[in-house]
């Protein structure tokens, strides 16, 4: 049975901001990128993520996809290249990559509305001695608001310095068939992930593994 | 690795893989950007939902000889922007819609009406190298036991939203498109849907194809162009190579990503000639014949692969008359629709360079 570590990160944040972000060297046309984009480097920039080991593989999770910039581009007349080119989720990572000085595999999910639970699944799976420290990175929101979240996910042989992991990912095993008592969606997940110590202990991700709160908050 | 246990796909060469494989061998250009699909009489007003997962299904027809239904299986399906044209021109901001992904519903709709209910399934959204990212999925998924069998679709269409969004990039030309000529000013949108089923072959006499391993890299350059160096996609040859555990055996043959832009082919040019500067391996591309059908573009060029194999016949970039006397690696110009130098095709390695710079090589293998 596997049992990994979980890290989850949340930054929120309003677009379009008010200062240049201290990346701006790192980024040409900074200025240009949309909210996903903005906020992915943003969020490694302002999190704990910059000084963590950079991951083997990082799986982009992005809900609703690219639905904002798409409406933007589509709403304002549909000719903006500045726009369009952020049509694809896909784009965000790379800024991400020139902020993060890092390249290598990234696999971009859809599979709404549980992509990040979809890919947090996929992460558990692909982790292994080629790949022993995975990302899913994921950026949501609309008009102003919007919240950028990490799972940083690693074996427990990989020791990661920077960052407390207070969940574990647990392999179920077969004859296992507790429920949980919401229906699982990204946005459940990251409630119960970011809630108070007292909710249900397990969380429980399709059929193949569940996440266990190791710390109280 | 998975092996590739059959295929099928429809593009705007025709409805199966005979169509588009008899324009690449006999250097036949259909690049039609607009309902490219094969629609009958009233289908205009099908939804790209509709559209999208019709197409699927005549791919997955061709592709089901070799499913094995006792065994579990995935499906995974590659798309940029999936039925995006649905809803993205609503006059009112469409709050429901848009808080949902334009690719899952593609995929929700194949499986319901292919009557498949796979064990595990996932949509997969890496630009133009989107096959690609799910064939190594799909490979992953078989080598970690969880599935037996692999369902790799790829789909696009060319909607309002693709269209006016690469006519605002200006990446577009009005003219044929001429991958690796000197006179190269753009690429084609083109439309396609693919069906590639991996698995292992129920008996070795089976016809089939080793999938002997992707490579993927990104890199951090700029959002649409790739680094002239082309460092990411020589990362992702070496990922490839670290897949397959060899570093001396080469491709017999080379299909480019060959989009017929400037930067793009001069990237790719870079990386052949410095990767297999000594060998002359023959370098083709299947854009200049139905054009650039984005996200299923690494599908329909693994398929062209397999049927070069089976075949044993490589096909030319038929468009173009002239190479860009700057570029050095081995191109199949106009001259030369056969080469008789080849007298068999055992590996071919297929290139994608995507926006965002997610960049990605596979090898198949006879």
């Amino acid at each position: 049975m596997k049992s990994l570590k979980l890290t989850y990160l949340q930054y929120d944040f309003k677009f379009p901001v008010k200062d240049e972000p201290v990346w701006k060297t790192e980024v040409d046309r900074w200025y240009q990128l949309d909210p996903f984009a903005f906020g992915l480097a943003h969020f490694y920039s302002q999190s704990e993520l910059s000084g963590a080991e950079k991951p083997n593989m990082i799986l982009l999770a992005s809900p609703a996809a690219s639905n904002e910039t798409d409406w933007a581009f589509a709403s304002t007349g549909a000719e903006s290249p500045g726009k369009f080119v952020h049509t694809l989720p896909s784009v965000r990572c790379s800024p991400l990559c020139q902020v993060m000085k890092w390249t290598g595999p990234v696999l971009c999910f859809q599979k709404d509305p549980c992509t990040q639970v979809a890919a947090i699944q996929e992460a558990a799976f692909m982790l292994n001695d080629t790949y022993p420290s995975i990302w899913v990175l994921s950026v949501s929101g609309s008009k102003e608001t919007f919240s950028a979240q990490g799972f940083v996910i690693t074996s427990d042989v990989f020791i990661s310095k920077r960052i407390e992991s207070r969940f574990k990912l647990i392999e179920n095993v077969a004859e296992t068939k507790s429920e949980n008592s919401i229906p699982l969606t990204d946005v459940n997940m990251w409630n119960w992930l970011s809630g108070p110590g007292h909710l249900e202990k397990n969380l429980r991700l399709g059929k193949s593994w569940t996440i266990e709160r190791t710390t109280q908050t | 690795m998975a092996r590739i246990l059959s295929y099928g796909c429809t593009s705007s060469a025709g409805p199966t893989t005979s169509h588009f494989w008899d324009h690449l061998i006999q250097g036949k250009i259909n690049t039609d950007p607009r309902w490219s699909f094969h629609l009958n009489d009233g289908d205009e007003k099908k939804s790209s939902q509709e559209v999208l997962t019709q197409q699927l299904c005549l791919a997955w027809d061709q592709a089901k000889r070799a499913f094995n239904p006792d065994q579990a299986f995935g499906v995974i399906l590659a798309s940029t922007k999936g039925c995006i044209d649905d809803f993205i021109w609503n006059q009112e901001r469409p709050e429901k819609t848009l808080a949902l992904d334009s690719i899952t519903p593609v995929l929700e709709s194949f499986l319901k009406a292919a009557e498949l209910s796979p064990a595990e399934s996932i949509c997969v959204s890496n630009a133009c190298a989107s096959s690609h990212a799910a064939l190594f999925l799909g490979a992953e998924w078989i080598r970690q036991g969880r599935v037996k069998q692999v369902l790799v679709l790829a789909c696009d269409r060319v909607g309002d939203f693709v269209l006016k969004g690469f006519q605002s990039l200006h990446a577009l030309t009005e003219n044929i498109p001429k991958p690796f000529a000197a006179a190269r000013d753009g690429l084609k949108l083109g439309e396609a849907a693919a069906a590639i089923l991996l698995g292992t072959p129920s008996h070795p006499d089976l016809e089939s194809y080793e999938l002997r391993g992707v490579g993927l890299n990104t890199e951090g350059y700029a959002v649409t162009r790739p680094s002239p160096s082309g460092e990411s996609l020589k990362r992702a040859f070496q990922q490839l190579k670290n897949e397959i555990k060899s570093d001396s055996d080469f491709p017999d043959f080379i299909i480019a990503h060959g989009t017929a832009t400037k930067l793009n082919d001069s990237t790719e040019d870079k990386i052949f000639t410095e990767l297999f500067s000594n060998q002359s391996i023959p370098v083709s591309g299947t854009k200049w014949c139905i054009g650039h059908t984005l996200a299923a573009s690494g599908a329909m060029d693994v398929i062209a692969a397999c049927q070069a194999i089976k075949t044993r016949q490589l096909f030319s970039l038929a468009s173009t008359i002239e190479i860009d006397p700057a570029f050095h690696a081995h191109y199949l110009d106009a001259s030369k629709k056969s080469d008789s130098s080849i007298n068999t095709i055992n590996r071919v390695l297929v290139s994608s360079l995507g926006f965002g710079g997610i960049h990605a090589m596979t090898e198949i293998a006879r």
